[in-house]
């Protein structure tokens, strides 16, 4: 007989925690000896299965009364970093060849680097023509991507996450002005509300998605049409297989918004580009070194940029020597490491411009549409602003197939639009007038040629235009 | 419709890629492989490696593995050195080809090479570097993979200095010195006054070599069915040591899938 009230919790609610009246938990309470050995057993054999490097609740606690015992079939500590890295929810394997990639953070890019993303071991360029700025989107893209592998389900946060980020940069705000997840818009949000609660399991959500389609009960529809609907449906359930696969790989972000909260030191480490390029590598070899299983990726925004580096650093010595040791330090940490640079090309000469690029896996090239070429395509797409371009993205180099002496380069192939959710990378065409429009142009054209021919006319063009007024 | 009809390779006018000749007296010959970045030689230098070490080249041409060198042995030995990948590119791709490992010989000059010499004097350096290419001096190949990085990455180095303690040098110790050079920063053809040591480099090499074998894209642009071109071309020092010379070519090439197949222009 129970004198527990009916309502009440076991353990107050808390699932094999159990608490004095004070609050304090009960520490070290495990049955002792015998009954210890039948219990370890399993736990040992979690641990050593356990390929996120989870501990299993309450294996602390139990491990401090235990004798070590070393079991020979026990992954050694490069098998865990690897089963962890394998089981990253930021690494997913390349669909082109057999490599172990990562996400850029910008869904589009890593579909045209042709592996859906980077492969670990390499290192991505990217550069960009004229004054813009839109290479640093990307590069922010690239580093809150970073956080939200670190911030995802199933990343151990006992040890600190499952991500690092290396920043080289002097700029202490980069990781205040990352940008936040996309939420969608209100409708969506909405839609997304009405979608989870459909979703929830209850008498009438199951006799709904039970039921058929309304307009099979309507009308009585063509039985390829029905079969058609089927095929997308199966289709559809596989894409979302997939998706659910990589649910974590790549993250939608709002540039509009920021990362709340901002990555705090245990996931990103600031290193100094002003000081000997020695320090500098011994630094992020120590950082990565501090950070075992994870995955370390490495980003330097505005290489060169002038404001942050001083003049010597543009010798040659100077920076080809800092990327042949970052080169050798990723090659070195391949099965964990990336890097991401960026550069404004403009800014140095044709000689360190090639020399940088010689001493990278891939490179893109960003070349902004000038004015003349906005002011056209925003012509064209009067009734669709969202569809212009802002410029051209140039393949250099491809990872893994330029080293085998593939030629990948593709020149105005490929078009990028900034938009507030996404980086858009879409195949470049160029955009033909309608016939419409540039009929009446011309009209307009050639009422103008006649009027400087006929005076005469001109007050009737005038007329005409001031009725349409 | 009539399929292109694909070509061997030939260097010499004993229809070799690298002729017997070469290796029967006591010369030191120096072969150039130039290239641009899309258009990367590692591929031209397993040939040549293959080449060297069995008489012919499985890897172009061929849509099997079956005919590669798994059970062949050979007396020679190639010696592989790069500034730019590190040794596991290279014994990948020499595994590819199933060369046994006892035939060929990575030096890693990449890993570490910043960290280790940044305070070594420049001729101690290179001298060190030389040193750690260890191969006999007869019936051997030593492969060097942009050498003229170090022209970036040491400070104040020149190119006689480069020539003096560290090529000179390495082309002495085997019978065919083969470098590989990066092309891409004279594409352009606005030459800066910081790139004269580059131009004298690639310049002394072209004197310096046999033959030059260079690599380029098409330009055009890229193309579906070709890679880029290859072109056979005599370099400045004279043949006439040797019983055969350099047959001047030139190569459409196309590499896809690690397999490389060879046409005439």
């Amino acid at each position: 007989m129970s004198f527990r009230k009916r309502g009440e919790a076991l353990n107050g609610g808390e699932r094999g925690v159990r608490t004095l009246p004070g609050g304090r938990p009960l520490v070290n309470r495990a049955i002792p000896s015998a009954g210890n050995a039948s219990m370890r057993a399993p736990t040992d054999r979690m641990t050593a299965l356990n390929l996120r490097g989870r501990a299993p609740p309450g294996g602390s606690v139990m491990s401090d009364r235990e004798p070590h015992v070393v079991h020979p079939a026990q992954p050694s500590v490069e098998q865990k970093q690897e089963a962890a890295i394998l089981n990253h929810p930021g690494v997913r394997p390349s669909p082109v060849s057999s490599h172990l990639v990562t996400s850029t953070g910008s869904e589009d890019l890593d579909k045209i680097l042709t592996h859906m993303g980077l492969p670990l071991g390499n290192s991505l360029l990217i550069e960009e023509q004229s004054t813009t700025e839109f290479n640093s989107i990307l590069c922010r893209l690239f580093t809150a991507q970073s956080i939200m592998y670190n911030r995802a389900e199933g990343a151990s946060h006992s040890t600190g996450g499952n991500t690092h980020l290396i920043a080289l940069t002097l700029n202490q705000d980069f990781a205040k002005e990352l940008p936040g997840v996309y939420k969608g818009s209100r409708k969506e949000m909405k839609k997304s509300k009405i979608a989870e609660e459909q979703s929830k399991i209850s008498v009438t959500n199951l006799n709904e998605q039970k039921s058929t389609p309304s307009r099979y009960k309507d009308l009585k529809i063509a039985w390829k049409y029905k079969l058609a609907d089927e095929k997308d449906s199966k289709n559809a359930a596989q894409r979302k297989e997939t998706e659910n696969e990589y649910q974590h790989y790549t993250s939608q972000f709002d540039i509009t918004s920021r990362l709340i909260p901002a990555p705090s030191s245990a996931e990103i480490t600031f290193i100094s580009p002003v000081q000997p390029v020695i320090s500098i590598l011994s630094q992020i070899e120590q950082t990565i070194k501090k950070h075992p299983g994870k995955l370390v990726r490495i980003v330097i925004p505005s290489f060169l940029h002038p404001a942050m580096y001083p003049p010597k650093s543009f010798k040659l010595s100077s920076t080809i020597s800092l990327l042949h040791g970052l080169r050798s330090i990723i090659k070195k940490n391949e099965n964990n490491c990336v890097l991401l640079a960026t550069l404004s090309s403009d800014i140095i000469s044709n000689l360190l411009r090639v020399q940088i690029e010689n001493l990278f896996d891939s490179i893109v090239n960003l070349e902004p549409f000038p004015q003349e070429m906005l002011q056209f395509l925003e012509a064209v797409y009067k009734s669709q602003p969202n569809k212009v371009q802002h410029g051209l993205i140039h393949i250099l180099k491809l990872p893994i197939f330029s080293d085998r002496g593939e030629m990948r380069v593709s020149r105005s192939e490929w078009a990028f639009r900034n938009g507030r959710k996404r980086f858009e990378i879409e195949e470049w065409s160029i955009p033909v007038e309608d016939n419409d429009d540039s009929n009446t142009k011309s009209s307009a054209a050639a009422e103008k040629s006649h009027a400087h021919s006929d005076p005469n006319q001109s007050s009737k063009s005038n007329t005409k235009i001031s009725l349409e007024y | 419709m009539s399929t292109v009809q694909r070509q061997d390779l030939t260097i010499f006018n004993d229809q070799t890629v690298l002729s017997r000749a070469l290796l029967s007296g006591t010369s030191h010959d120096m072969m150039l492989v130039s290239s641009t970045m899309s258009t990367q030689p590692v591929w031209l230098l397993n040939a040549l490696a293959e080449s060297f070490l069995f008489g012919k080249t499985t890897s172009i041409n061929s849509s099997s593995d079956n005919s590669r060198h798994s059970h062949e042995n050979s007396s020679r030995h190639v010696v592989i050195g790069s500034f730019i990948n590190d040794s596991k590119f290279y014994t990948n791709s020499l595994q590819r080809l199933k060369i046994h490992s006892t035939l060929y010989t990575v030096v890693d000059l990449m890993t570490d090479f910043v960290v280790k010499n940044h305070d070594k004097p420049r001729s101690k350096l290179l001298g060190l570097l030389v040193e750690r290419f260890t191969s006999p001096e007869m019936n051997s190949m030593i492969i060097i993979d942009q050498p003229e990085i170090l022209l970036s990455l040491i400070e104040g180095l020149t190119c006689d200095e480069l020539f003096k303690y560290f090529i000179s040098p390495l082309s002495k110790r085997c019978n065919i010195f083969v470098v590989s050079t990066s092309t891409e920063q004279f594409q352009d053809h606005d030459f800066e006054p910081e790139s004269t040591e580059f131009v004298r480099f690639i310049t002394k090499c072209l004197y310096k070599s046999i033959v030059q074998l260079s690599l380029n894209p098409l330009e055009t642009g890229r193309a579906k069915d070709v890679t880029g071109s290859l072109r056979i071309a005599r370099g400045g020092q004279l043949t006439n040591h040797l019983s055969v010379h350099v047959v001047e070519n030139e190569y459409l090439y196309l590499n896809e899938r690690e397999s490389i197949k060879l046409f005439y222009r």
